[in-house]
């Protein structure tokens, strides 16, 4: 069974209010060799939606591993508020979180840190430290095992 | 007590007969041939006992002064020569108008006797006042043929007089209301200005206990008030609440004063009472500003914070789909190398994928760049207000030597030599004040002349309760018009010149003001520029 789930690929769900940041971390992924399926949030309230599996879009499916890449500054709930709830969750703590957003006000870093995200990263404006950041994190998700989500699938 | 001024002479004479012949009389006369002898003798006499006693003048009947005693000298200041001969104008002060004068001519003219106060002038200048009773001699047909002028100095009591005259009419005049009261707080005097303070009229205070101005919940303090007095204490500045006639409410500030009798005992207490509505009003007031300002400035570093992260936000776009096409012309360019289409039209291709696009990229890009470090000003200045100042004695020697060596490599790229002076030790938070000298030498080192051996020099001296410290330079300098303007934020000098987004002088301010400290500078252009930092001296030794 545990190898069936290894060979699953992984989703990588983009939460961010900005169309254009989106497009460019897809592009930036892309470029970077990494052509996992995309799945983009405009608030954080759809993604949690989708991971909670509530209200009428998409819903996550069981046994596949999602990783998030989460804004912070985003309408009706913010990205701070999306970590807390599913790192707060005995299940959905397990999808690897990276923050990835325009603050880098020390105390924010701080306050993700301490709520499990599992890495910080800063949008840059300038594009070649941008489009380094992104491989990083495509290398980072190519080595790493994206842990899935537990099988017990949502209702 | 008989006023003799209401007195004829004849009436005079009769009453010294009467006195005389009394079985009581000093000196009853004595009937015969000796009479007249012994009258002159007594008439001799009684000169002299006079002549002892006050200052005595006598005149001819136009006023020219034919005797003059040893007092009348000696208050004047006149030897008896200079006064004999003369009328009594020598000695004339001035003070008094022409029908004063007129008066008392009139008077004796008429054979009555005068009497008041003069105020004379000595023969050095200085003023004295005599209580003077004239008297005329008669002649046979009643004409006046000479004046004798009795006088007393009363200098000293005129003068007390008038003191108190002033006091009485400073008590009168003052906008402070100024009460009295027994030390059992019955009210004994009371001010104009305290009538209108408490609305109640002299008559109507005066005699009344004080508790009439007093608020039932305040009348403890009172007693405690006059406990103190009766002590010897002085109250002062004491803030409480009075009552109108009306039974309005009002905050006063009052001294209260004890006052004694003649043999020092207490038997009272003054009051000096003012009006303070309108003072805690503007105590208030103030307060509310400060409040309100404090609350703008945090509003106005929220949305500086806000506002830099938001801006930055369209930016990465800007910068990153920039890119993009530049990435996309490059590929087009390649594509089009190898099209046999594409020769007709290379010359300008050329010229828009090699040149115009890739120009109007670079001033996008060049244009981010720069917002994005301007944003980042942004946010560090912001931050700077939110941070929590720590406030320690520094031993600026040692954070002088740690700043030097975190600029090592900039002191020797820009081949300066920097001397730090014996610096005294002050009070602030180590980090901040590290923030300010470091862009301090930042900016000695990047505005230095390039003509010049780059030499900088930190110095420090003890003005007061602050320590003055000076870092100066030999660099370009800064114009006086310019001078200003250097800690605003953004400012930059020379824009061309330097790199850096123009806050290391406005952050520097910042940080001085939060530490009650100061920044200023003097410079000359061509010479150099020295900036001063002043901070509270230390408070303990390090």
């Amino acid at each position: 069974m545990n190898s069936i789930q290894m060979t699953q690929e992984v989703v990588i769900l983009v939460a961010d209010d900005d169309n254009g940041h989106a497009r460019l971390i897809e592009k930036n992924l892309q470029r970077a060799g990494l052509h996992n399926p995309v799945v983009r949030f405009e608030n954080g309230q759809d993604v949690l939606d989708f991971l909670f599996a509530h209200g009428e879009g998409p819903r996550r499916k069981p046994d596949v591993p999602y990783l998030l890449l989460l804004d912070i500054r985003m309408p009706k709930v913010d990205g701070i508020e999306v970590l807390r709830r599913i790192k707060a969750d005995p299940d959905l703590r397990k999808v690897h979180v990276s923050m990835l957003t325009t603050t880098d006000d020390p105390r924010e870093v701080l306050r993700c840190h301490d709520l499990g995200c599992n890495n910080y990263l800063v949008k840059p404006v300038d594009y070649e430290k941008f489009a380094e950041a992104i491989k990083q994190l495509g290398m980072f998700i190519s080595l790493v095992q994206v842990p899935e989500i537990n099988s017990r699938a949502p209702a | 007590m008989i006023d003799y001024s209401k007195l004829s002479k004849a009436q005079l004479i009769a009453r010294l007969e009467a006195l005389e012949s009394s079985p009581t009389g000093s000196r009853p006369t004595q009937p015969g041939a000796g009479t007249d002898r012994h009258e002159t003798k007594d008439l001799r006499e009684l000169k002299a006992a006079l002549d002892a006693h006050s200052i005595v003048a006598i005149t001819d009947a136009r006023g020219r002064i034919t005797y003059a005693n040893d007092k009348f000298c000696e208050i004047s200041k006149f030897p008896r020569e200079e006064l004999l001969g003369q009328d009594h104008r020598i000695i004339n002060s001035g003070y008094h108008p022409k029908s004063f004068f007129k008066n008392l001519w009139t008077t004796i003219g008429r054979g009555e006797v005068w009497q008041g106060e003069i105020c004379n002038r000595a023969k050095d200048g200085s003023i004295y006042w005599v209580a003077t009773t004239i008297f005329p001699f008669l002649n046979a047909k009643g004409k006046p043929e000479q004046y004798i002028a009795i006088r007393t100095d009363v200098t000293e009591h005129k003068r007390t007089e008038q003191a108190l005259l002033r006091f009485a009419d400073l008590v009168e005049s003052t906008e402070d209301a100024i009460l009295s009261e027994t030390l059992e707080g019955i009210i004994t005097s009371w001010n104009p200005a305290a009538e209108r303070l408490f609305g109640y009229a002299a008559h109507e205070a005066i005699d009344q206990p004080i508790q009439l101005i007093i608020p039932a919940d305040r009348r403890d303090e009172e007693a405690d008030i006059l406990a103190r007095i009766a002590r010897g204490e002085r109250v002062h500045h004491l803030e409480t609440v009075r009552r109108t006639k009306a039974g309005r409410l009002f905050e006063i500030s009052a001294t209260v004063s004890p006052i004694k009798d003649r043999e020092g005992k207490i038997i009272g207490a003054s009051k000096i009472v003012r009006d303070i509505t309108e003072r805690k009003q503007a105590q208030l007031q103030l307060a509310r500003y400060a409040d309100e300002l404090k609350e703008k400035n945090k509003e106005l570093e929220t949305i500086v914070y806000v506002a830099s992260h938001d801006l930055r936000s369209p930016l990465v776009n800007v910068q990153g789909f920039s890119s993009e096409l530049a990435h996309a012309c490059d590929r087009i360019k390649t594509l089009l190398d190898g099209s046999p289409a594409y020769s007709a039209d290379k010359g300008e291709l050329t010229t828009l994928l090699g040149q115009d696009i890739p120009e109007a990229l670079s001033f996008i890009q060049a244009g981010v760049a720069r917002m994005d470090a301007l944003l980042a000003g942004f946010l560090r200045f912001s931050r700077l207000g939110r941070a929590a100042v720590k406030i320690q004695p520094l031993d600026m020697p040692s954070l002088m030597r740690s700043i030097l060596k975190a600029m090592e490599f900039q002191i020797q790229q820009a081949e300066a030599s920097v001397h730090s002076k014996e610096l005294l030790p002050c009070q602030g938070d180590p980090t901040q004040i590290n923030q300010v000298f470091s862009n301090l030498l930042d900016n000695a080192l990047k505005y230095r002349d390039p003509q010049k051996a780059c030499q900088i020099t930190i110095s420090s001296r003890l003005d007061g309760n602050q320590v003055h410290y000076a870092v100066a330079d030999n660099g370009i300098g800064i114009a006086a018009e310019h001078q200003a303007k250097v800690f605003e934020i953004f400012h930059r000098l020379n824009p061309k010149h330097s790199t850096g987004e123009g806050l290391g002088l406005t952050i520097a301010q910042r940080i001085l003001e939060r530490h009650n400290g100061k920044i200023w500078l003097t410079s000359e252009p061509g010479q150099g520029s020295t900036f001063f930092v002043s901070l509270p001296r230390a408070v303990s030794s390090i």
